[in-house]
Formats: C-alpha cells, sequence, structure tokens
C-alpha cells in the first residue's frame, strides 16, 4: 500500500472499528507508520470517533446514567413537569445535569419522539424519532453539559408518547 | 533539522553519533509519536496507556537506531510496528494477570473522557443533528457501546455491510460538518 493509493477513508473507519481481518489491519497499521499525510487522516477518523464515544447524548439511556453514576461523575437531576417552566442554574459543582421530564406513561413497546425547540429562534435543535425512557419511572433523561452553554440552549422540549397523542412540553432556561 | 529531512537522513545521524545526533533523535521522536498513539488508542482505547506505550516504542527506537539495529526506512516502519504490537501484548497480558473488576474499567473508561482532539464536543454534538436517526443509532452503538458490527446489524435489523456503510458515511458528514467554519456547522 503506497501513498499513491492510499487507504481510503472507508478502510480507515473499518480498521478504527475493528472491521478489518488481521492481515488488512497489519496492512492499513505498516502504511500509517510510515506515512505521515495518512497517519493524519487516520487521527481524524480517532478524534471524531474518540469525542463520539466519550460524549453523553441529549436524550441518554437510563442504564448509561447508571453506568455513569457509578463512575462517581457528579451527576444533578432536575425534575419538570408536563407544561412547567424550569429555570435551571448549572451548579458549579455538578458535571452533568439531568433533566427528569416527568408526568409520562408507558405502555410496553411504546415508540417515544423527542424534539428539542430553540425558544429563540422555534428551529428544531433536535431530534430523536425513537427515544430512550425509563418506564419504571415514568420519565425521559435530557442531559445538559457545561459545554452546551456554547450552543443555543433556552428551549421546549416536546416530548410524544405513542402516535396521534399531543405533544407533552417542557420549557428550560438554562442558566451556566 | 526539519520536517523534510528523510527518516534514512535521521537514523544515520542518530547511528553516527555526532553533533547532530540529539537534534536528530528529537526529529525522529515528534514524527513518530503521533503515529504510535493512534496505534495505542485503537488498540487500547485509553489516552494514557497510548501515551505510555508511546514512550516505551520510542525509547526502544532510539537504542535501536543509536546501535545502528534500524537503518533503512522499510526497518523502521517495521520496528516501530513490531514493538507497537509487542507492547500492546504485554499490557493486555498484564491486564489479564490483574482482571479489574467492571466498576474499575468503567472508572477508566471515564477517567479518560478528556478530549484528546480539537474536536468540540459542543459542536459535534450539533452536526450529530444533521444525521438521520438510524445514522445517529448506528454511531452510538459502533463507538458508545463499542458493539462489533454484526452485533449492530443484529439489532438494528441491518447487514453488516450496512452498519459499514452507515458507518463512514457518517463519519464523513460529521467531519466534513466539524471543519465547516463557525457558524456553518449544521
Amino acid at each position: 500500500m503506497s501513498c499513491d493509493s492510499p487507504p481510503s477513508w472507508e478502510t480507515l473507519v473499518d480498521w478504527w472499528s475493528g472491521d478489518l481481518d488481521d492481515a488488512a489491519a497489519s496492512a492499513v497499521e505498516e502504511h500509517l507508520f510510515g506515512c505521515e499525510g495518512c497517519s493524519a487522516v487516520a487521527d481524524r477518523v480517532a478524534a471524531t470517533a474518540e469525542t463520539l464515544r466519550t460524549m453523553v447524548p441529549p436524550v441518554v439511556r437510563p442504564e448509561r446514567l447508571q453506568r455513569l453514576a457509578r463512575t462517581g461523575l457528579r451527576i444533578v437531576e432536575n425534575p419538570i413537569e408536563p407544561g412547567e417552566t424550569s429555570d435551571f442554574h448549572f451548579p458549579k459543582d455538578a458535571e452533568l445535569a439531568v433533566h427528569v421530564l416527568g408526568g409520562l406513561s408507558f405502555q410496553p413497546g411504546a415508540r417515544v419522539e423527542v424534539t428539542l425547540r430553540s425558544i429563540a429562534s422555534g428551529g428544531v435543535l433536535g431530534h430523536v424519532d425513537d427515544a430512550p425512557f425509563d418506564a419504571a419511572r415514568g420519565v425521559v433523561y435530557l442531559a445538559c453539559q457545561r459545554d452546551y452553554a456554547q450552543l443555543d440552549h433556552d428551549l421546549v422540549a416536546e416530548v410524544r408518547v405513542g402516535t396521534g397523542l399531543p405533544a407533552v412540553r417542557y420549557t428550560i432556561l438554562h442558566h451556566f | 533539522m526539519t520536517a523534510e529531512v528523510s527518516d534514512s537522513a535521521l537514523l544515520g545521524a542518530i547511528a553516527g553519533g555526532g553533533a547532530g545526533r540529539g537534534e536528530a533523535e528529537r526529529a525522529l521522536c515528534r514524527r513518530y509519536a503521533p503515529r504510535v498513539r493512534l496505534y495505542g488508542l485503537r488498540h487500547l482505547r485509553d489516552e494514557e496507556r497510548a501515551r505510555d506505550l508511546v514512550q516505551t516504542v520510542l525509547l526502544g527506537l532510539l537504542q535501536a537506531a543509536r546501535d545502528g539495529r534500524v537503518r533503512a526506512p522499510e526497518q523502521l516502519v517495521r520496528f516501530v510496528l513490531g514493538t507497537c504490537r509487542n507492547a500492546v501484548l504485554r499490557v493486555r497480558e498484564i491486564d489479564r494477570r490483574a482482571e479489574p473488576t467492571p466498576d474499575e474499567v468503567l472508572v477508566a473508561a471515564v477517567g479518560s473522557e478528556t478530549p484528546r482532539d480539537p474536536v468540540n464536543a459542543a459542536v459535534l454534538l450539533r452536526c450529530m443533528g444533521g444525521l438521520g436517526d438510524r445514522a445517529r443509532r448506528v454511531l452510538e452503538l459502533c463507538f458508545h457501546d463499542e458493539l462489533e458490527s454484526d452485533e449492530v446489524a443484529r439489532r438494528l435489523d441491518l447487514t453488516r455491510g450496512n452498519v459499514r456503510v452507515i458507518r463512514h458515511r457518517a463519519l464523513a458528514a460529521l467531519r466534513t460538518c466539524l471543519d465547516a467554519p463557525a457558524g456553518e456547522a449544521a
């Protein structure tokens, strides 16, 4: 594999993901050690994948929250009821805030949609078609990290359980 | 000594032991450290261990170059790759002897969660908003849950080939979004 025929982006992603057989992975690695340019491209794959591995998605699974809590991460919960406006000040000693969108009930196999809408622009900040939820507590967890201060962060979370039902709305005003 | 100096010239200067040895050694280390770190991250999935690997491999490389055991660029690549492989095997062997508890594994994983690259997590999150649900789910299962492609395919009722295509296209879309000038990200 010479630098006249560098490994493709697809090959580098497969390599990083462990989807190449041993011989192909070795060939990629040998090439990367000998080629600064391809090594830099592979670094971009790695940086993106590693950031994905460590970031907490906005609508977070209960199991993941439990795992994060077990690591000692300082998590603060902010319970919000349907229709409520929460004026939320991100605590200085917290590493992760979780808005607990309550007052929901889920049937077995329920499909939940979550839409995050900017108060300032009305635009959609994020949408999850098949959102995770905590059926036992009747809540959806919306994660918030301090980094999100850079984003448009005063929002309305619309949660729709099942089809044909109106969305339940929660308004969150963040102060970082 | 600039980056344009060839590996052969650097190895020659190191083996020769003259006044330029120190500078050649620094240049060689600067050149190979990022590549060894990348290998370490790929195989150990841990920034701290990857940094340890860089030290181990570069120390071995310097000694081999001083002794004249590595002279040609092809030898250099093979030496570095071989040393990386052996070092990673040793790390894994040590891990097997002192099996950590699942909680220790989790703590170690989160302890290394500082982004090591200019990728801004908030911008990445915004870029994720430009992906479809299926692509987001594939990325989550592949990179966060670290599932193999076959398992991701099974869970999402896709083929393994579908998973790979969705994954590399999604990552490419994220990179395009991340590299866009501020304000143009999705």
